[in-house]
């Protein structure tokens, strides 16, 4: 275990984000005597945020794309002269690529490693860590195997535990990617849907059941 | 003697401004109704709008909120069995909370006896130093004519100037006068004698002035079964003509010295069967460690937001618990004191001209700050026009935070993003204040405005509410503001 602590004085925050919580963060940037610098897709030109912070950059139509875009997010910090990066909640702050993102181009990312946002965005990783920390976890499964031992797997499970059961996005997050299934033949045909959301929103078709 | 336990249905609030507003919030809370008793120019005021009812009761401007037989039958006309005197006005008035106990309206306050006998300044003098507290070295009502002077000299002789002369009428900072030497002192005494208000008609009195003190007030609670408690301090030293411009929650003082000034105030409450809010005055040394009582404030006190901001007590809703007979339900060790409250007095006056008044201006533009720590007590909005025949107070900003550093940058965040376009406000001067190198080492007593003259050179307009003022401007300009405004 290292003995030294070492720590880096932030000047300049960017503010990867929008709305209230742009607003927030940059209330107590001020009150620190730290600056922001914030950033605003078309629809938001008139927004209150954008005229608090120390300067405002403009990065795109949108809509809501470009407050997703990690190239766009860490050009601009480099750009503008920004030593870290809160990005707010929603939009990319649990985004592990970004965080990862951010560490290699030296920007002090303002949240958890890349590596623990990695981990815990995988939902049955993160049930494995809940389990090995002795936390109590609704019953349930890994991640399901494609087809039909996938479905076996959910209606043994569904026989042992009773309907009804949740099929969930591993990937997934914000209350999305969740489907309810109340009996074998719901079960069969959600999880196909399930895993078609999963990967059209997610970019990873991997689901998993939970009573 | 003791009041039967009662439930509150209605209450009408006998004030007028902000503490209407402040009350009728806390009303509401509890489930209860409201009724607002105004003069004819309030008749457009943002805090009646809050009110279930709303009652005219005369032209005014004042007198209407001082007659007590108005505010009677006011609260009778609408069916209230309760009146809150907020502060000021009839707050302190025995023959006001007299009127209402005949009426059997429950009054949100001391009981009339208490408040009788603690407006006689002499016999609280007496009581506070019997119960072991010093008190401000001072005269008794000084008697007429040339024998009022020569006690008057006779005192100046024997304690020595800077002395003070206060109207027995006086309080809330008014009608007091602080006098040099002898020749000041014949000076000031002929002049009121020779003026007939009623400010200095009633009497006046001298008191010893103490300078590079620090005025201290420690806030307290009493129910009708006995049970007193402290509300921490208040530092109040910042004055201009002992009016407080900022407050601050606690005081910095050592633990011991709260302690005495606490013990000090609940006795006092206690030896003269206090009940309800009310707040206790002190004159403090904090190198010596001496302290001398001022005043017993028997009403809620102004800068209540800071202290309910620091220990998380709604005073409000404890008054009104109490006027209904019911046993306080915080012990004190329930009182923790977190972190530090400032409060700051955002009036329509310019500061740079000797903070004239600004009536009859307009509020063009009104964006209040926000976020964590930041409370508002005020009824100001975009259109408001600040009538001249009352007090200028627009509104309250109390900031809360760890520690004064944390707490000073939220003021003065705070105050930089508050725009408030129209009359000129102290706003301005209060972040020059925030900047002040005193002031952000808490560094303070009474005479902090007569050292730092240098906290009047400010700009008229900052950098950042110039830059606000004008985004903003643009997008309302066409849509909100009368076309003979531009």
């Amino acid at each position: 275990m290292s003995s030294k602590t070492v720590t880096r004085k932030i000047r300049r925050i960017l503010i990867a984000n929008r709305g209230e919580i742009a607003l927030r963060i940059l209330r107590t940037a001020k009150e620190m005597g730290i600056e922001s610098v914030v950033v605003y897709e078309t629809p938001d030109s008139d927004a209150y945020y954008t005229r608090m912070a120390e300067e405002a950059v403009f990065i795109g139509n949108g809509p809501r794309k470009d407050y997703l875009d990690i190239d766009k997010m860490i050009r601009v910090a480099q750009k503008t002269g920004a030593d870290a990066i809160h990005p707010g909640y929603g939009f990319l702050s649990e985004n592990p690529d970004f965080a990862e993102a951010c560490e290699k181009a030296n920007l002090i990312f303002i949240g958890p490693p890349a590596g623990v946002i990695r981990d815990l965005g995988d939902k049955v990783m993160a049930r494995e860590i809940a389990l090995r920390s002795r936390i109590p976890i609704l019953a349930g499964s890994h991640d399901l195997p494609v087809g039909d031992p996938g479905i076996e797997t959910a209606v043994a499970f569904a026989q042992e535990h009773g309907y009804p059961i949740m099929i969930k996005a591993t990937g997934g997050g914000g209350g999305r990617g969740i489907r309810r299934a109340d009996s074998d033949k719901e079960l069969v045909s959600q999880m196909r849907r399930a895993r078609a959301e999963a990967k059209s929103s997610f970019k990873n078709d991997n689901v998993y059941i939970e009573r | 003697m003791m009041q039967k336990r009662k439930t509150i249905r209605k209450i009408l609030i006998a004030n007028r401004g902000e503490i209407v507003l402040r009350v009728i919030r806390t009303i509401k809370e509890l489930g209860l109704l409201t009724v607002v008793a105004y003069e004819k120019l309030d008749k457009d005021a943002y805090f009646i709008r809050y009110a279930e009812e709303a009652i005219e009761i005369g032209e005014g401007p004042i007198t209407d909120y001082l007659d007590i037989e108005k505010m009677i039958w006011a609260a009778k006309e609408t069916g209230a069995d309760a009146i809150h005197p907020g502060y000021g006005f009839l707050s302190e008035n025995p023959d006001f909370a007299e009127a209402c106990e005949k009426a059997g309206i429950t009054f949100i306050g001391p009981p009339s006896w208490v408040l009788r006998y603690l407006s006689n300044k002499a016999a609280v003098r007496h009581m506070v130093e019997h119960s072991g507290v010093p008190t401000i070295p001072g005269t008794e009502p000084l008697s007429p004519g040339e024998r009022g002077l020569m006690e008057a000299m006779r005192f100046g002789k024997k304690y020595d100037y800077p002395l003070m002369i206060k109207a027995t009428a006086g309080g809330g900072g008014r009608g007091v006068r602080r006098i040099k030497n002898e020749m000041d002192l014949m000076k000031h005494l002929i002049y009121i004698r020779s003026q007939s208000r009623p400010l200095w008609d009633d009497g006046v009195f001298i008191e010893k002035c103490m300078d590079s003190v620090r005025h201290v007030e420690i806030p307290i609670l009493a129910d009708q079964h006995g049970n007193i408690i402290h509300l921490g301090s208040l530092d109040g030293s910042i004055q201009r003509r002992h009016q407080k411009l900022v407050e601050i929650a606690p005081a910095n003082l050592s633990p011991g010295l709260l302690d005495a000034l606490y013990w000090a105030s609940i006795r006092a409450a206690r030896a003269v069967g206090y009940v309800n809010a009310g707040s206790l005055e002190f004159l403090v040394n904090p190198e010596t460690e001496e302290f001398w009582f001022m005043t017993f404030n028997r009403r809620l006190t102004v800068e209540h937001p800071a202290t309910e901001e620091l220990t998380n007590v709604d005073i409000v809703r404890e008054q009104i618990r109490i006027a209904e007979g019911h046993r306080m339900r915080i012990p004190q060790e329930r009182i923790k004191l977190s972190g530090k409250a400032i409060q700051v007095r955002i009036n329509a006056e310019d500061p740079l001209r000797d903070f004239q008044p600004e009536g009859d201006k307009t509020v063009e533009l009104y964006l209040p700050p926000g976020g964590p720590g930041i409370r508002l007590d005020g009824i100001v909005f975009q259109g408001y026009r600040i009538p001249a025949e009352y007090d200028p107070l627009l509104v309250k900003l109390t900031v809360r935070g760890y520690d004064w550093e944390q707490a000073t940058s939220r003021l003065r965040k705070a105050l930089d993003s508050f725009l408030l376009v129209g009359p000129h406000t102290t706003i301005p001067f209060y972040r020059a204040v925030c900047n002040e190198a005193d002031f952000r080492n808490e560094r303070m007593d009474t005479h902090y405005i007569m050292k730092h003259p240098e906290i009047f050179q400010y700009p008229s307009v900052a950098d950042e509410a110039a830059k606000l003022e004008s985004f903003f401007m643009e997008q309302y300009t066409a849509e909100f503001l009368p076309a003979n405004w531009l």
